[in-house]
C-alpha cells in the first residue's frame, strides 16, 4: 500500500526513506521537486531566456519532459520562462565518432517534437580562434551543417591525448565542455543556462573534485546558481537522485539516446570516485545526501585570506606580488586562482618539495634566506624539471618580479615586443602554470607539449602575461 | 655530461606524476636499467623514489629534503618561539616515533631554543598499547627526551578493555578518541607545558576530510586543515607532519633504522574511517598527490552565512573546551558509571534526561527550585525559545 495515499496499489520504493508509494504519488513528488528547486531560489523570472544544455541521457531527457509539462500547465502554476535547448556533439573524442550527425539528428528531432529550439555546436569549437556558433537544428538539417573541421578535430584529439593520465583527459573534457557551453551561450546571447545534473552526479562531482585539488571551485559547480563571467548557470535537477530519475522516466517511457561522448577506458579518480560513492551508499543510504548538502553549505575562501596560521601575511614581499595575480581568472576553467595563500599552505608544500628534490644540498643555503620570496621565484626554478646549475639560480633567486631580465629569460620580452603570433610560439609551461588555478595546474603538469592548447587560451595567456610585466614596472606608483 | 639526463630511466619523471608503477615497492626495482643517479645532481646512486614527487633520489638528499621539508612547514607557521616547553604526543607508533626524532634533530640543527618531552597514553589495551609503550620507553633512552605516561585508568578509572566489554564493539573508537584527547590535555596541563606537537600526517588530515564531507561535519571541515588548533585557555596543539606523507615517514625510518612498533588496534576494523582511508589508498593508487591535492581543497572550505555551527564553550562539569553543555568525555564518563554505556553515543535527548534526573536527584526535596548556573537551564531556556520562535512566525 503507499504510504502517502492509503487507496493506491504500491508502484515502487522511495529511494530515499525506503518508503512504499504508488507511481501518482511518486510522479507529483518528483515534479513537486523539481519545482520548488527553481521556485524557491526565485532567480527565474517569467520572461527570463534560458539555454537548457542537453546531453541524451537519462536526466536531460528527464529535464525535458519536466520543462514541457511545466509549461504546458495552464494555471497560475506554469512554468514561465523561454527554454531554448542546445546539444554538444562530442563524437570526435569518442569511441565511435562516425555516428555523430545519427545522434545530432535524433536527439535534436526529440527536442524538436516537443516544440522547442535546438542548437548544435561540437566540442571542437572550442580550439577554434573563432567560435562559430551554434547552428540552430531545423527538419533539413544535413550532416554538412554541423560546425567544424577535421582539422579542429584533429587538433582536440592531439590535446586531450597529450595528458598522459586518464584522470587529467577527463578533467580537462570537463572543462572544455563547460567552456564550450557557455561559449555558445554568450554567442546566442543568453544569460541564463541549465544543467541537468543530478544529486547523484554532484555528489560524485564533490568528492572528485575534491581529490582533484578543485575544492575552492566547489561552490560554481554545484550550488544551483553559480556566476561564470557574465552567464548565470543553474542545476534545477540537483536535488533529485538518478534512482528517481530513472523510475520517472520508466513510468513515462522516455526514450533514452546515449550520445557518443567521451569515455576513456582505465580507472580514473572520477570512476573510482563514483565507484566508491555508489558502493558506500548500499550501506549507508544516507551518504549521497548528505554529501549533497554539504557540498551545498561550503563556500570557497577568498583568495589569500584561507587556513593561514602565519599572522601577518601582508608584510610579506611575496605574498604582495601574488595577491595582485588573483584578480585575473584561470585561463583553463575561467574560476578564481586559489593559489595565492600564505607560506603554511598545501600549495607553497608542493613547490617546496619539487625544489628539494631537484637541487643540491649545497645550494640550499641559497635559497635559506629567501624562503619568503618562493613565490616569487618559484615558477623559474622549475623549468621543466631540469636541474639548472647553480648560477642561474643564484641569479633567478636575486631577481623579484620587478625586474625584467632579459638575459635570462628571453621569452618574456619577445612576448612583450613583438606580436601575438610570435609570442604565442615561445609559451612556456611555466608562464601558462603561473596563470593557473591549482586544479588545472595539475593537468598541465601532464602534459607533454603544451602547444595542443587551444589557440585562444594561449592567446589570452601571453596577454596576461604581458599585462602582469608592465603591472610590475609601473607597482610602485599604484595606489 | 648532465647527471639530470634521467630520461634514460622509464621510471623518472617531473613532479606529480603518477607512477606507472606499483607504488607499495619502497625501492624501486630497476635491475634492468644503468643504475639511475640521484635526481639532485649529487652524483651518488639513487636508492629510491619519492611517494611524494616520483623523484629518484640517494639516501642523503632524501635525508635533507623530508628534514627540510618539516623544518619549512615548522618556521613557515611560526610553530614555536624559542623558550617553548613542548610536548610530543607519543604512541610508538612510526609517526611519533619518527616526530620525536625530528623535533630533536631539527632543534639542534636549527636552534629552534626548545624543551622537548615525550608524553604519552595507555589506553589499557592488552597485547596493543602494553607494547607500543615498551617502544616509547625506548625511544626515552635513545633520544634523550624524559617521558610521562598517564592512563586511563588513573584519569578516568577506565580501562579500554573494560570499556568494550561494556559497550561491544561497535563505538569504541568514539570512547577511545574522546578520552584520548582530553587525556593528552591534561597530561599536559600536569607537565606545564606550552605546546603539543601530534605526528598527524598528510594521509591522516586527507582522510579527515573526506571523512568529515561523507559524515557532513561542517565545523569538523572548516578546522580539520588548520595547522594550529586550540583556543584560549586550551593548550595550542601543532602536526609540523602536515605535510608528510605517510610513506616517506615509513621510507625515513626504514633508512635511518628507527625502531617502532606497528600494528592496527585491535578494536579498530569496524570504524567509518576504515572506509575513507581505503578509497584515499585507491586515490593514491591512480595519482599520487592526490593526498596534497585534497588538503589543498579543505584549506579553501569555508562555510556559507547563514548556517548554523556549533559554537564552543567550556564544560559545566570539569571546565574542558566543549561546544554542549556538558562535553562529551563526560557523559561517555557518566553513561559508563552508571551502567548506560550507549548515553554518549545515542540521541541526545536521552543525554539531557539523564542530566536532568541526575540534578532533581541531587535537588532532593525541592526540584523546582533550580539554580541558575545548572545544566538544565540550557535546556529550558532553548525549549523557550523554541516557543518564541514559533510565535514569531
Amino acid at each position: 500500500m503507499c504510504s502517502v495515499d492509503p487507496d493506491e496499489l504500491t508502484v515502487m520504493t522511495r529511494a530515499t526513506g525506503g518508503l512504499d508509494i504508488s507511481g501518482l504519488c511518486f510522479l507529483s513528488y518528483f515534479v513537486h521537486k523539481f519545482r520548488s528547486t527553481i521556485g524557491k531560489s526565485k532567480q527565474i523570472q517569467p520572461g527570463d531566456r534560458v539555454l537548457v544544455a542537453t546531453s541524451g541521457g537519462p536526466s536531460s531527457a528527464a529535464l525535458l519532459h519536466l520543462i514541457r509539462e511545466g509549461l504546458n500547465e495552464n494555471s497560475h502554476k506554469k512554468l514561465r520562462f523561454e527554454p531554448v535547448f542546445l546539444y554538444v556533439d562530442e563524437s570526435c573524442v569518442s569511441n565511435s565518432p562516425k555516428t555523430g550527425p545519427e545522434y545530432v539528428e535524433k536527439i535534436c528531432s526529440e527536442v524538436i517534437s516537443r516544440d522547442f529550439l535546438c542548437y548544435v555546436t561540437s566540442l571542437q569549437q572550442v580550439m577554434a580562434p573563432e567560435a562559430h556558433p551554434p547552428v540552430l537544428f531545423t527538419k533539413e538539417w544535413k550532416e554538412m551543417n554541423l560546425p567544424g573541421s577535421p582539422d579542429l578535430d584533429k587538433k582536440l584529439c592531439e590535446l586531450l591525448t597529450s595528458c598522459r593520465s586518464i584522470s587529467a583527459q577527463q578533467d580537462l573534457h570537463e572543462q572544455l565542455r563547460h567552456k564550450v557551453i557557455l561559449q555558445s551561450a554568450h554567442d546566442l546571447g543568453y544569460t541564463k543556462v541549465f544543467f541537468a545534473d543530478n544529486s547523484t552526479k554532484l555528489s560524485i562531482n564533490i568528492l572528485s573534485q575534491v581529490a582533484v585539488g578543485r575544492g575552492s571551485q566547489l561552490p560554481s559547480r554545484v550550488h544551483f546558481r553559480a556566476l561564470h563571467r557574465d552567464v548565470e548557470v543553474y542545476r534545477p535537477m540537483r536535488e533529485i537522485l538518478e534512482y528517481e530519475i530513472q523510475q520517472y522516466i520508466l513510468l513515462h517511457g522516455l526514450t533514452i539516446l546515449p550520445a557518443p561522448s567521451f569515455n576513456p577506458e582505465g580507472t580514473s579518480i572520477v570512476s573510482c570516485t563514483e565507484e566508491f560513492i555508489l558502493g558506500l551508499q548500499k550501506d549507508f543510504p544516507a551518504t549521497i545526501p548528505t554529501v549533497f548538502r554539504t557540498g551545498d553549505k561550503l563556500m570557497s575562501t577568498s583568495s589569500g585570506s584561507s587556513k593561514c596560521s602565519t599572522p601577518d601575511v601582508n608584510g610579506d614581499s611575496g605574498s604582495k606580488s601574488t595577491a595582485n595575480v588573483n584578480n585575473d581568472p584561470c585561463v583553463m576553467c575561467g574560476s578564481q586562482i586559489d593559489t595565492g595563500q600564505c607560506e603554511a599552505s598545501a600549495f607553497i608544500a608542493t613547490l617546496v618539495s619539487q625544489k628539494l628534490s631537484c637541487n643540491h644540498p649545497s645550494v640550499h643555503t641559497l635559497q635559506q634566506n629567501s624562503t619568503n620570496r618562493i613565490s616569487d621565484g618559484k615558477s623559474k626554478m622549475i623549468l621543466n624539471g631540469e636541474v639548472n646549475d647553480s648560477n642561474e639560480l643564484k641569479n633567478t633567486v636575486s631577481k623579484t618580479e620587478d625586474s625584467c631580465d632579459c638575459s635570462q629569460n628571453s621569452d618574456c620580452c619577445d612576448g612583450a615586443k613583438s606580436t601575438a603570433n610570435s609570442g604565442l610560439k615561445l609559451l612556456t609551461k611555466d608562464m601558462i602554470e603561473d596563470l593557473l588555478c591549482y586544479g588545472c595546474r595539475i593537468i598541465l603538469k601532464e602534459m607533454t607539449e603544451v602547444q595542443h592548447l587551444p589557440v585562444k587560451m594561449k592567446q589570452t595567456a601571453a596577454e596576461l602575461e604581458r599585462r602582469r610585466h608592465m603591472r610590475a614596472h609601473i607597482q610602485d606608483f599604484l595606489l | 655530461m648532465n647527471p639530470s639526463t634521467n630520461k634514460n630511466g622509464c621510471v623518472l619523471t617531473c613532479c606529480g606524476r603518477p607512477a606507472p608503477t606499483s607504488q607499495s615497492s619502497v625501492i624501486s626495482t630497476l635491475s634492468d636499467k644503468m643504475p639511475i643517479k640521484c635526481n639532485t645532481g649529487c652524483q651518488k646512486n639513487a636508492v629510491l623514489k619519492r611517494p611524494k614527487t616520483g623523484d629518484a633520489l640517494c639516501k642523503e638528499c632524501f635525508f635533507w629534503a623530508f628534514e627540510e621539508e618539516v623544518h619549512h612547514t615548522i618556521t613557515a607557521a611560526k610553530l614555536f618561539t624559542p623558550g617553548d616547553y613542548v610536548a610530543i604526543a607519543a604512541s610508538g607508533g612510526k609517526d611519533s616515533t619518527v616526530l620525536a626524532y625530528i623535533m630533536k634533530l631539527l632543534n639542534d640543527r636549527y636552534n629552534y631554543g626548545l624543551k622537548l618531552v615525550l608524553l604519552s597514553v595507555d589506553e589499557g589495551i592488552t597485547g596493543y598499547r602494553d607494547d607500543s609503550l615498551e617502544t616509547v620507553k625506548r625511544n626515552e633512552q635513545q633520544y634523550d627526551i624524559p617521558l610521562k605516561v598517564v592512563s586511563y585508568e588513573e584519569l578516568y578509572g577506565w580501562t579500554m578493555d573494560r570499556i568494550v566489554q561494556e559497550t561491544g564493539r561497535k563505538s569504541n573508537c568514539t570512547f577511545c578518541g574522546v578520552f584520548r584527547r582530553q587525556a593528552l590535555d591534561r597530561g599536559a596541563t600536569l607537565l606545564e607545558v606550552d605546546k603539543i606537537v601530534t605526528g598527524h600526517n598528510a594521509d591522516d588530515i586527507a582522510e579527515t576530510v573526506l571523512m568529515n564531507i561523507l559524515r557532513g561535519d561542517i565545523a569538523r571541515l572548516q578546522r580539520c586543515t588548520a595547522l594550529v588548533t586550540g583556543s584560549e585557555g586550551a593548550i595550542s596543539r601543532s602536526k609540523p607532519f602536515k605535510y608528510t606523507y605517510e610513506k616517506e615517514i615509513v621510507m625515513y625510518a626504514y633508512f635511518k633504522k628507527l625502531d617502532y612498533f606497528s600494528t592496527e588496534c585491535i578494536y579498530s576494523p569496524n570504524a567509518y574511517r576504515g572506509y575513507a582511508r581505503a578509497f584515499l589508498k585507491d586515490l593514491e593508487k591512480i595519482r599520487a598527490t592526490t593526498i596534497i591535492d585534497i588538503i589543498h581543497s579543505g584549506e579553501c572550505f569555508s562555510v556559507r552565512e547563514g548556517i548554523k555551527l556549533p559554537t564552543q564553550s567550556t564544560c559545566e562539569c570539569c571546565g574542558h573546551i566543549s561546544s554542549q553543555p556538558i562535553c562529551k568525555a563526560c557523559v561517555l564518563l557518566e553513561g559508563l558509571n552508571k551502567g548506560k554505556p550507549k548515553l554518549g553515543i545515542g540521541k541526545t535527548s536521552k543525554v539531557r534526561e539523564h542530566m536532568n534526573e541526575i540534578i532533581n536527584e541531587k535537588l532532593g526535596d525541592e526540584p523546582k527550585q533550580i539554580p541558575q548556573t545548572t545544566i538544565t537551564d540550557a535546556g529550558i531556556t532553548a525549549t523557550h525559545h523554541n516557543k518564541n520562535k514559533n510565535l514569531d512566525f
